[in-house]
């Protein structure tokens, strides 16, 4: 048989070379798997795993290449490995896959069977990046993985600050699980448990522990948070704590926050060999922008590779009342704003005639500065508006960024006596206050943009976010409406988004719409063009009922509400209606 | 998304079309992509529309909707603002364009009329809110 070139398997076995290619056939796979380095002459090097056993077997269907007796056994044994796993896995994602009876739930405790799915899956693939939408009972799938596999036992679960007494609260009634979460970020010994809870930022003082793999399983509750890198603290001790775990488990509904590249940091952490190495992925996947070229593929290949799985509320059956997403202009206060202005003003002629390290500094201060002014000159609409809400008879949730935005908001609405979530309460008044709030002692919860991913309970309480400063992030805005669109929620949720057309708030909405669709491309490839739902029947219905309490409308707060309300309103049934 | 009632299309104004493509959730990527999912997404409404339709060799809006509506596709970053609008004022000297839609995904301000021809601006980021 005539061959076109030799391979081999080198490096104790963990690399395939493929050699002396003639340089027709060198092309042609330069074409077919663009991780080979196009100015590269060979050898070219894969890695020894099923997959690209599949691939190169196949190749080599075109192309035969000389090759050892025992180099081919391994290939061939790949190959069908490969295909029996597809077809084991594939078998599991049917409906009507029957899944064997999970152990150790407490007595009473049903699992879902989307959620046995999960359990299979990562019980055979052992590394999973389970993308269900919000709501969908994460933790509870990672708890019932956990009280199923001894060998997944004990397991460490990484997580933010104020998720550590939920997961606790969450494993120990729906498991068997002996649960310890961890008090300090220095090892101490640790009382016998199954599942032990850190807080991220505890992780690195434990890096010594994760290297004697006394933790069999790893999972990351929200693995963004790992989105920047192993060249973090925490990232390269949750990097240390993946190596020695056998089980990786990666949960989150939103795993790119900003651009479609984060997706290789997070797979660092969950399989490091699906995307390859940096510049492997790079030439397999990214523009010269640092954009992802063809997001659409890339959230396919993933989904194809089984090493993450999403399912959406609809494809699971689960009929939750619908979101409404309403972007309402709101007025821009200018005086609000003048003193900051002024300071903004001196940072812009410093950021164009400065030297280099001084523009740069000085643009980073403007982008700040421009952002709280922007926060600050609406937030007396916001409050205005959020007054109706709560005056109308909803409780809201309110999320803001900027210190000095709550300030003015708490000022506002000092007789509300809002309850606040935000970054400058500890983990235990953070709980105090949600309590409050869920009591019904407020109708207002001041949430931070970046505190709440995870929280559960909301729901129960209340159905209208309002979201009076924006992030620069899509994922931060989803994480917040699922707060409230998620079980337990028995009304129609609606997210109001308070924008200025003016200030900061243009230029962060283009951004995050390119942002938006790029990570939706990655995390939903085949749904196509979808509509939002900015039906604004809620928002009359509740100006309806404030204005049918014949409070009128206080002088002073006229011009906020008749903006934003009343004549938007009109204008929208004008223009649109 | 569903098909528009007949009365709908007999009557379609720029304004609808504003409010329709607001509310879609469009592939961002690049214009070519951007073009496919408006056209995707006009297709499914049932609106009679032509793909770039050729006013003169050079003027060509991406698409053209019944009643002369114009809807040119811009991507942020990819033009320099000027040129837009002299392309969509050029639009609007033909005289069977009855009205322009600047179809977007960055913030840009457009008088309200141009030629006496109403211009819209329709924010493709809105939609991904």
């Amino acid at each position: 048989m005539r061959t076109f070139g030799t391979l081999r398997l080198t490096e104790h076995g963990s690399k395939w070379e493929m050699s002396r290619l003639e340089p027709h056939v060198a092309i042609r796979l330069k074409q077919l798997f663009p991780r080979v380095p196009k100015q590269s002459t060979g050898p070219f090097y894969f890695p020894q795993d099923l997959m690209h056993a599949a691939d190169l077997d196949w190749f080599l269907s075109r192309y035969p290449l000389e090759m050892s007796e025992a180099d081919r056994e391994s290939l061939t044994g790949g190959k069908l490995a490969f295909e029996l796993q597809q077809a084991e896995m594939e078998r599991i994602l049917l409906p009507d896959y029957a899944a064997p009876p999970l152990m150790g739930l407490r007595e009473g405790q049903k699992i879902r069977h989307y959620q046995v799915q999960a359990v299979e899956l990562l019980r055979r693939r052992r590394a999973l990046l389970l993308g269900d939408e919000g709501g969908l009972g994460k933790t509870y799938t990672a708890g019932a993985f956990l009280c199923s596999e001894p060998g997944a036992l004990p397991a460490a679960v990484v997580c933010d600050p104020h998720m550590q007494k939920q997961w606790k609260d969450k494993l120990t009634t729906f498991t068997t699980l002996k649960v310890h979460v961890i008090e300090k970020a220095k090892p101490y010994d640790l009382p016998p448990a199954d599942v032990y809870v850190f807080r991220i930022s505890q992780i690195a003082g434990w890096v010594d522990i994760f290297e004697t793999g006394y933790f069999k399983a790893a999972v990351y509750d929200e693995p963004q948070s790992l989105r920047t890198g192993e060249s973090t603290v925490k990232g390269s001790a949750a990097k240390v704590l993946s190596r020695h775990a056998f089980y990786r488990l990666g949960l989150t509904a939103t795993p790119i926050y900003n651009y479609g590249v984060e997706m290789w940091n997070i797979m660092q952490f969950i399989d490091d060999t699906v995307l390859g190495s940096y510049s492997d992925f790079s030439r397999e996947w990214v523009d010269n922008s640092g954009r992802i070229t063809d997001p659409k593929a890339l959230g396919t290949y993933l989904r194809e590779q089984h090493v993450m799985l999403r399912r959406l509320k609809s494809d699971v059956g689960l009929e939750l009342p619908k979101v409404s997403r309403i972007v309402e202009y709101v007025d821009y206060d200018a005086k609000a704003v003048q003193s900051i202005e002024d300071l903004a003003h001196r940072l812009a002629i410093r950021a164009t005639t400065g030297t280099f390290v001084e523009r740069g500094q000085a643009a980073r201060e403007l982008d700040m500065m421009v952002r709280q002014a922007t926060g600050l000159s609406k937030a007396r609409a916001v409050a205005q508006f959020v007054r109706l809400m709560v005056e109308a008879g909803e409780s809201v949730l309110l999320v803001g960024w900027h210190r000095a935005v709550y300030d003015i908001w708490l000022e506002e609405m000092a007789d509300l006596r809002p309850a606040m979530y935000t970054g400058s309460e500890t983990a235990g008044q953070k709980n105090r206050e949600v309590e409050r709030f869920l009591a019904g002692d407020t109708d207002v919860l001041i949430m931070s943009l970046r505190s709440g991913a995870g929280l559960d309970g909301l729901q129960q309480r209340c159905s209208v976010v309002v979201i009076g400063e924006l992030d620069w992030s899509p994922g931060i805005h989803q994480q917040i409406i699922w707060r409230l669109d998620r079980e337990g929620q028995e009304h129609p949720v609606t997210a109001f988004f308070l924008v200025s057309d003016e200030g900061s708030d243009p230029p962060i909405m283009d951004v995050l719409g390119i942002k938006a669709s790029e990570a939706h491309q990655i995390v939903d490839p085949h749904l196509g063009v979808q509509q939002a739902d900015d039906d604004t029947t809620n928002l009359r219905r509740l100006v309806e009922r404030y204005l049918a309490k014949g409070k009128g409308i206080p002088k002073s707060q006229a011009e906020g509400i008749s903006r934003s309300q009343q004549e938007t309103v009109v204008e929208q049934q004008a223009l649109f209606g | 998304m569903g098909t528009w009632s007949q009365d709908q299309i007999d009557n379609v104004s720029a304004a609808d079309i504003v409010r329709f493509l607001q509310k879609c959730r469009l592939d961002l990527s690049t214009e070519k992509h951007l073009q496919m999912g408006i056209e995707q997404a006009l297709q499914a409404t049932g609106l009679p529309f032509e793909r770039e339709k050729r006013l003169s060799d050079r003027d060509i809006p991406d698409f053209f909707v019944k009643g002369g509506i114009a809807i040119e596709c811009k991507m942020r970053n990819k033009a320099r603002k000027i040129d837009i609008f002299k392309q969509i004022s050029r639009y609007a000297a033909y005289p069977e364009v009855t009205a322009i839609v600047l179809a977007s995904n960055a913030s840009m301000g457009l008088p309200a009329e141009i030629n006496g021809k109403p211009v819209y601006a329709a924010s493709l980021s809105r939609g991904w809110m």
